[in-house]
């Protein structure tokens, strides 16, 4: 393994947030078992005693865990000098098999951290823990892929040797090349435009309605979760072409580079950011009529759509910008 | 009406110097009277008052406050209704030295937010209210025990707790101001606050003041019940 201080913090923070999760996990399958509110039993109070702590550390973990997905990124873009061949943070990927499989873990594992962080705020808010079978469900759910991305990222870190000789990303985000991505680069680039910018209007469009109206929770939260794959799918499309200013490179991580003003960290974070938040606005929708959240939740769903909605309209500014002050010109 | 259903509490359970300060503990303590907790030290008095105001949690069982179950409650609630729902007057006076006798009164109140004149003009008037408005600028050291007592009492008012919880109130006290405490709490007492004080001084208990005696022993309610 490269003992780099970015691999170190990854490689620790992800045992000690699988360790955390492990006992979160058994304690949430413990309330999921045996929490009964109205019960005054030295069970029920201990439970009560310990979620509250519990749930106070897991907040911190997991807000480490989204933390962990750029900081997986920046160090996988770090060393890709080490590997013969590599460019960027693809080639570091592709160093082994277990590169984009830790990648694809931690994006999720982000996304599902957000969705429970939002529960979790939102529990916290009810004076009877009216969520707590809801928050220990998902974090149940999110347990394994914590800890599948923990092992996949120990293959992964004890797999990176310096001999060995990988792709750059121009080889691999080609047309020449098979998979999906060539799928995606094979778009033709104006449909692929009208699709994102319809989508990201109508999901701002159901966000401001939301924010203003209260209606319109699941088409919001449905909206959102198209728009993360529009826009990531319209990222290797043709938004990378213009701030590259190359007709052929459409790699997703170069973007990330200084070279480019580190502008893919801003456009991810505020991407993934309205993902979760407009998901977390269709998450809360089924407790909306528990008694201590009935005005706590539609408070909450407002400001995560206001939220959702500046963080799309900022990224599609970023991209806007990105596309005007472009030398590249496509039509 | 105050519930308490069925509540024990064990401090350093599964030690070996476990002890059960509370056993099963059952009670109604109707709002707007006065409940004395008469009993010998060690009976359970400032434990099951502590728990009565929020400031620990039992081990089991549940206590109500106006249907309001309180036991549960996560800690961020808590604060909230000690600072709304209850005033307390402990043993020892715990006044802050260093700082007046209206800075003390008035400390309960900041994490209210609430403007600072007003807040200052209320704590004047509790303070008023036992005849120490010409002592409000008096540092805490320069004043006597009962004056210091009172000023206790005033802080305990300043957010106008509907509950007053007194914790061995007269035991720094002489008979004579002892009396005088007793009859702050009349006064309460007829303005509609529920009054709970633990006590093993007569003048407490054996006060016309008290509308029910609670007599407890090891930790267990022994008698209570309204006076006739």
């Amino acid at each position: 393994m490269i003992l780099n201080p970015g691999i170190l913090a990854l490689f620790i923070t992800s045992l000690l947030i699988s360790l955390m999760t492990i006992y979160a996990a058994c304690h949430g399958i413990q309330i999921l078992r045996r929490w009964d509110i109205a019960s005054g039993s030295e069970l029920q109070l201990i439970l009560e005693r310990r979620t509250y702590l519990i749930s106070t550390i897991v907040t911190y973990f997991l807000a480490f865990q989204l933390v962990s997905l750029f900081l997986f990124i920046q160090t996988a873009d770090s060393i890709c000098h080490l590997f013969v061949g590599a460019m960027c943070a693809v080639g570091t990927l592709t160093v082994n098999s277990f590169g984009y499989p830790t990648l694809l873990l931690k994006v999720l594992t982000f996304i599902i951290a957000g969705l429970w962080l939002i529960l979790n705020y939102a529990d916290n808010r009810g004076y009877d823990y009216p969520l707590i079978r809801a928050k220990y469900l998902l974090l149940l759910i999110l347990a394994p892929f914590v800890l599948a991305e923990t092992v996949v990222q120990c293959f992964y870190f004890f797999g990176l040797t310096p001999d060995i000789i990988t792709s750059c990303c121009g080889t691999l985000y080609s047309q020449s090349a098979r998979g999906i991505a060539s799928e995606i680069l094979a778009l033709p680039v104006i449909p692929a435009k009208i699709l994102f910018s319809v989508s990201m209007l109508a999901t701002c469009a159901a966000g401001m309605r939301l924010f203003l109206n209260g209606k319109g929770v699941y088409r919001l939260a449905a909206l959102s979760g198209i728009t993360f794959v529009v826009s990531i799918i319209s990222m290797i499309s043709f938004i990378s072409l213009y701030i590259y200013e190359m007709p052929s490179h459409h790699c997703p991580f170069c973007i990330v580079q200084k070279e480019y003003g580190y502008v893919g960290y801003p456009l991810y974070l505020l991407l993934l950011s309205g993902t979760v938040l407009g998901l977390g606005v269709g998450l809360l929708q089924p407790f909306r009529n528990k008694k201590s959240l009935e005005h706590i939740i539609p408070a909450i769903q407002q400001k995560c759509a206001g939220a959702a909605v500046v963080a799309f309209v900022l990224f599609t500014s970023i991209v806007s910008w990105q596309i005007l002050v472009s030398s590249l010109k496509m039509l | 009406m105050i519930s308490v259903r069925d509540v024990s509490k064990i401090f350093n359970a599964g030690h070996p110097n476990e002890f059960t300060a509370l056993h099963r503990v059952s009670l109604n303590l109707p709002l707007h009277e006065t409940t004395v907790l008469k009993g010998p030290s060690g009976s359970g008095k400032t434990t099951l008052l502590g728990l009565i105001g929020c400031m620990a949690r039992p081990t089991t069982g549940r206590i109500f406050v106006n249907e309001l179950e309180i036991t549960s409650l996560p800690e961020r609630f808590l604060t909230e209704i000690r600072r709304s729902t209850f005033g307390f007057i402990f043993q020892q006076v715990n006044l802050i030295k260093g700082i007046s006798a209206l800075e003390n009164v008035m400390i309960p109140a900041y994490p209210t937010g609430e403007k600072h004149s007003l807040l200052r003009a209320r704590a004047m008037e509790k303070l008023g209210m036992f005849n120490l408005d010409m002592r409000a600028a008096a540092r805490i050291e320069c004043l006597s025990g009962g004056e210091a007592q009172r000023v206790a009492i005033a802080r305990a008012l300043i957010n106008n707790p509907a509950i007053i919880i007194a914790d061995e109130p007269t035991a720094h006290l002489d008979s004579t101001l002892s009396r005088e405490f007793m009859g702050i709490i009349k006064e309460l007492k007829s303005e509609g606050v529920t009054i709970i004080l633990a006590s093993h001084d007569p003048i407490v208990y054996d006060s016309d003041v008290a509308d029910r005696v609670v007599e407890m022993r090891d930790g267990k309610v022994i008698k209570g019940g309204k006076r006739p």
